[in-house]
């Protein structure tokens, strides 16, 4: 058995992970990073994307982080993020609409393209997670 | 017999039908305020967790360059004002409206942003600036339109619109309480940014108050000198700061939205009270008519047969 350590995943709408995991990846904003036990304490940033945490034996969990900041300090590891999802509270059709109306709104210049871009990441990492 | 027994009859129905509807009300206020409540407690683990990380990051870059942390001659002011869409909810949005105004020295030096429709009426009529107003929102308050608020105000302050702002709202402390709070969010002080956390803690005394963000301090101490930052703590801190205010809104509209519908449950459940005893009142008032028709109608047959003898 791998060395585990306390990571909760907190969202303003909630504590959406509280447990121990063997191992994290999430997406910072220069690439993704694994979270290991025992890593040197740390606050970054990270991006839109996904996730996949292993928990133990042949118990791997995914899901999608939508921006946040992530701490690691001796005792836990804390990623405040906007929002997660796991895979299963995920609409794919909706996704999919959502990054169909973010790539027009891009092209658009009506919009604000900022925010466009900013939902066609999120539509991004959700369908992602699901079409693994 | 000044009233007629019509009259008092339908009187009663009204008040009834009266009735019937504040107890609506209150039915659904409790509802929501259940709802809310729940919305408010889920958020405190993040709040609490995020004002640890950001004091330890400024602790960290010490005195900052960031602009939104340096304090500058105040010629104007902005105010966030969290307020309700709909009435009859007792003093709910009245309070609010007062606190800002005496808040407000000069009105020509006022930038207003309204959430809720009843304190943007409020502050029109009275002829403020109210140069944002949003709508449909207050009653279940999400992180996207905290940071569409907190940006646009953000970006004013930057642009040196106003030289302060400040986030009106109210204070959640029990059903049957709730207080109008005025607190500045920027510029941001660092070293009140422990005491923020006051939002929360409702039901914890003042010296737990103090007790805890000791705590949290000397933690941070402890910690500080293997703690990486990447990127830099400056830098950190500039994606830090708008993250923090955001919540801080979205807490504020929170704790308004269970404010709100908990002022509300409190004005519907007295305007029940009320209306059961005017209902009260006037069925005894009916009975008596009623019998004092009868009485009359009596003595008229007694007399009416006596004369007939």
């Amino acid at each position: 058995m791998a060395e585990t350590f306390r990571l909760k995943i907190i969202a303003p709408t909630g504590v959406f992970y509280d447990g121990d995991v063997e191992r994290i990846v999430i997406r910072g904003t220069e690439g993704e990073f694994a979270i290991l036990a025992e890593h040197t304490p740390l606050t970054t940033i990270i991006a839109v994307g996904t996730f996949y945490m292993i928990v133990g034996v042949k118990n791997i969990k995914s899901g999608t982080l939508l921006g946040g900041i992530v701490t690691i300090n001796p005792r836990e590891t804390i990623i405040l993020t906007d929002a997660a999802e796991w895979p299963e509270d995920i609409d794919l059709n909706r996704a999919k609409e959502a990054k169909e109306r973010a790539q027009q709104r891009i092209k658009d210049e009506k919009f604000d393209t900022a925010r466009a871009q900013a939902a066609l990441e999120r539509s991004i990492a959700r369908i992602s997670i699901l079409e693994k | 017999m000044a009233e007629n027994i019509q009259d008092i009859k339908r009187r009663i129905r009204s008040v009834n039908s009266t009735k019937q509807i504040t107890h609506a009300m209150e039915l659904v206020a409790s509802a929501k305020l259940r709802k809310s409540r729940e919305l408010a407690e889920r958020r405190r683990p993040y709040f609490e967790a995020m004002i640890e990380s950001m004091s330890r990051i400024v602790e960290k870059s010490g005195t900052t360059k960031n602009i939104f942390m340096n304090q500058r001659e105040v010629k104007k002011i902005a105010y966030i004002i969290i307020n309700g869409d709909k009435g009859l909810a007792g003093g709910y949005n009245v309070n609010v409206a007062k606190l800002v105004e005496g808040h407000i020295e000069n009105k020509e030096n006022a930038v207003l942003y309204t959430v809720g429709s009843r304190g943007r009426d409020y502050f029109r009529n009275r002829d403020y600036n109210i140069q944002g107003e949003f709508l449909g929102i207050s009653e279940s308050p999400n992180l996207f339109n905290a940071k569409e608020i907190t940006a646009l105000v953000m970006e004013g302050f930057k642009n040196g619109e106003y030289d302060e702002v400040y986030l009106v709202y109210t204070n959640f402390v029990s059903i049957m309480s709730q207080l109008p709070h005025l607190m500045k969010i920027l510029p941001m002080d660092a070293d009140e940014l422990k005491p923020t956390g006051e939002i929360e803690e409702d039901k914890e005394s003042e010296d737990l108050k103090i007790l805890r963000s000791g705590e949290i301090e000397v933690k941070a101490l402890k910690d500080l000198t293997i703690m990486r930052y990447e990127p830099e703590p400056d830098e950190l801190l500039e994606y830090f700061i708008p993250y923090f205010i955001t919540n801080t809104v979205y807490g504020a509209m929170v704790e308004g939205a269970a404010s709100e519908q908990a002022a509300r449950r409190i004005a519907m459940e007295s305007a029940t009270t009320n209306a059961n005893d005017i209902i009260d009142a006037l069925t005894l008032k009916y009975n008596r008519v009623r019998q004092a028709e009868i009485t009359q109608e009596i003595s008229e047959i007694v007399s009416g047969a006596e004369a007939l003898k």
